[in-house]
């Protein structure tokens, strides 16, 4: 999709455009990358002389944005996206050809991120060996392509996945099938042997594989990751299987935030979400949808930026942040 | 009553609601956050800018903290504004320190002035922003918009403390007249200086110390006007003249005619003058320097019994 066909004037016209934008790309694009490019529409149509203003209605059209979809990687994408183009040395007095400047960047910040997966792919293979039985957990596309990279490197791939199911009436655009599902349909389409697992078999399973590969929702400051519900428990047992833990993730998931416990969480799990209502709990106790996963469960993360160790994100994230 | 004089009164120091571009204002900054640094604008009755990044400096940032902090004035310069909705953008790297200094000045002048009539609003029990502004329109602003300047009002407000005539053309009632004048009087009027000269009168001659304290007294007959003359001993052969005036040309005018006094009544009698420092204002530093000098010169002068030094060292 190119930046040159599409203005978004208003806030709905952006709020329209990202959902628009979430159901036709759901395959192709992450959730983050759609937002940035909402912003970058937003930023052409905006008719603001002054700086200060078009900053604040980013600022809002972001919150927008996560309001409709709740996801912690459209936050850190949106963050990471305004500080780069506002880092830009402005000396024009004009704000039109500041805006300009901007949008440039913008679309320069897009670029780059939308490569993301490819450099991840490159610079994890190795990690792949021939022959490797991989556990992962759910759907995610930083995942699913660094395992196509690795059939494609002619190696031996078999995964097992998880089929993650998500606590029903979440509203959510993919409630319909277990994410575990659809990663199995994708995988076999390449080639992958591959078989779906409950994610109360995950204890059964981890002698059966070598590692285990995940993707992230968000990474936080003190490289623990954030991810679909599940993970920290399949985190949890591959650490007590000596199983390595890898997290393939994108450097734009980096976000300032520093939880101490699941509970730090309840901003991005909406009140009362998914409570099992036909069990008929008499307990308030909800189902989130993402839990937080320590930093001393994961072996390494793959990221663009490299293949860091859990400590070394903040330092990463610093640089990124500042 | 009570509830009368809770009401804080503010108004902007000009005209315009808005500044315009390229002009220097000064800022209080609120909070910094990542894109830049909220800031309220002192003069425009505390309406809210940002300063960004970007525009912080020309070079590359080290710590934030030494060039923006919380709660810290900063004259910055108004590169956008957005009158509409109200957006300021600001900019501190393109002010130089030289315009800053010379923003200072114009500064103190417009906030003394927002001084003397929040003054005059007390005074006259406005009730509301609405009033004092008015009061504003009436006085400061017409002076800035007939001299074209903003803060051109000072001026004007400080020689009205000397004619109050020169407040005619503002067409003020009789109670805000006086209320005004009151208070620019109050706040404008000129302090008395001090003004110091220091000399060096000698005379080895058979009258010696006679000569000495005859012309020093025709020095001090010179002028027996008020404030008198002042004729202070800082350390032989090294006298002090002081005066104090309002009018700096008329002090220095009468210490230097005392001392042509004291010079030619020395000379007569065949010893020597010579002028150390000029006439020139006293600030209170001069003043404790001079004090230090002085106890310095009495230690230096003591008489000390030729003994007393040998018989330590022995």
């Amino acid at each position: 999709m190119e930046f040159s066909d599409k203005i978004c004037y208003t806030r709905e016209d952006g709020v329209a455009t990202f959902r628009q934008q979430l159901a036709d790309e759901e395959e192709t694009t992450p959730r983050a990358l759609c937002a940035v490019k909402t912003l970058i529409f937003f930023l052409k149509g905006s008719k603001d002389p002054t700086i200060s203003q078009i900053l604040e209605s980013l600022l809002e059209m972001q919150k927008l944005m996560e309001g409709a979809t709740n996801s912690i990687s459209v936050t850190s994408g949106c963050e990471i996206f305004r500080r780069f183009i506002t880092l830009v040395s402005m000396d024009a007095l004009d704000a039109e050809e500041c805006r300009a400047k901007m949008i440039h960047r913008g679309i320069v910040f897009y670029k780059r991120c939308s490569e993301a997966q490819n450099i991840i792919s490159k610079l994890a293979l190795p990690f792949i060996r021939d022959e490797v039985r991989i556990l992962t957990h759910s759907y995610s596309r930083v995942v699913y392509s660094l395992i196509s990279a690795a059939t494609q490197a002619r190696k031996r791939v078999r995964v097992i996945v998880t089929r993650a199911e998500k606590a029903p009436d979440t509203g959510d655009d993919t409630t319909s099938v277990a994410r575990g599902e659809k990663m199995v349909e994708m995988l076999k389409k390449i080639g992958v042997p591959c078989a779906l697992i409950l994610d109360s078999a995950v204890g059964y399973t981890m002698d059966k594989v070598d590692l285990v590969l995940v993707g992230a929702e968000g990474v936080v400051e003190n490289g623990g990751i954030i991810n679909q519900i599940g993970s920290y428990q399949v985190a949890v047992l591959a650490k007590a299987c000596n199983k390595p833990l890898y997290a393939a993730v994108e450097c734009y998931k980096f976000i300032r935030m520093y939880p101490l416990k699941q509970d730090d969480l309840s901003d991005l799990n909406p009140s009362g979400a998914g409570t099992l209502e036909k069990n008929n709990s008499t307990l308030p106790v909800s189902n989130p949808w993402v839990d937080y996963t320590p930093p001393s469960y994961i072996s390494l993360l793959f990221t663009d930026l490299g293949i860091l160790t859990p400590s070394a994100v903040s330092d990463e994230l610093i640089k990124l942040y500042s | 009553m009570a509830a009368s004089f809770s009401v804080k009164l503010n108004c902007r120091y000009y005209q315009s609601r808005f500044p315009q571009l390229d002009e220097i204002v000064m800022v209080n900054v609120n909070r910094i956050q990542d894109m830049g640094a909220y800031c309220t604008l002192l003069e425009y009755n505390d309406i809210e800018g940002m300063i960004l990044m970007s525009e912080v400096s020309r070079r590359r940032i080290r710590s934030l903290n030494k060039h923006l902090r919380v709660g810290r004035n900063e004259c910055v310069a108004v590169i956008r504004v957005d009158e509409v909705k109200g957006y300021i953008d600001l900019s501190k790297k393109r002010v130089s320190t030289e315009e800053a200094e010379k923003f200072q000045e114009r500064f103190i002048k417009s906030k003394t002035i927002n001084q003397i009539l929040r003054h005059v609003a007390d005074t006259l029990k406005f009730q509301s922003n609405e009033e004092f502004e008015e009061l504003y329109q009436n006085t400061a602003w017409a002076i800035d918009v007939s001299k074209d300047k903003k803060g051109a009002c000072y001026d004007i407000f400080k020689k009205a403390a000397i004619e109050p005539s020169i407040l005619n053309p503002l067409n003020l009632d009789e109670n805000t007249r006086d209320a005004l004048l009151n208070s620019i009087r109050r706040r404008l009027a000129h302090q008395p200086v001090k003004l110091r000269a220091t000399f060096e009168l000698n005379c080895y001659s058979y009258e010696g110390i006679e000569a000495i304290k005859h012309a020093l007294r025709a020095g001090l007959m010179y002028s027996t006007g008020d404030p008198p003359l002042q004729i202070n001993l800082i350390a032989p052969p090294e006298y002090i003249m002081t005066t104090t005036t309002l009018d700096q040309n008329e002090g220095v005018a009468k210490l230097l005619g005392a001392l042509a006094v004291i010079k030619q009544s020395i000379e007569e009698k065949h010893g020597s003058y010579n002028i150390l420092v000029e006439p020139k204002i006293a600030t209170e530093l001069d003043d404790m320097e001079l004090e230090n000098e002085m106890k310095h010169r009495e230690l230096a002068n003591r008489e000390v019994d030729g003994d007393d030094s040998n018989s330590e060292n022995d």
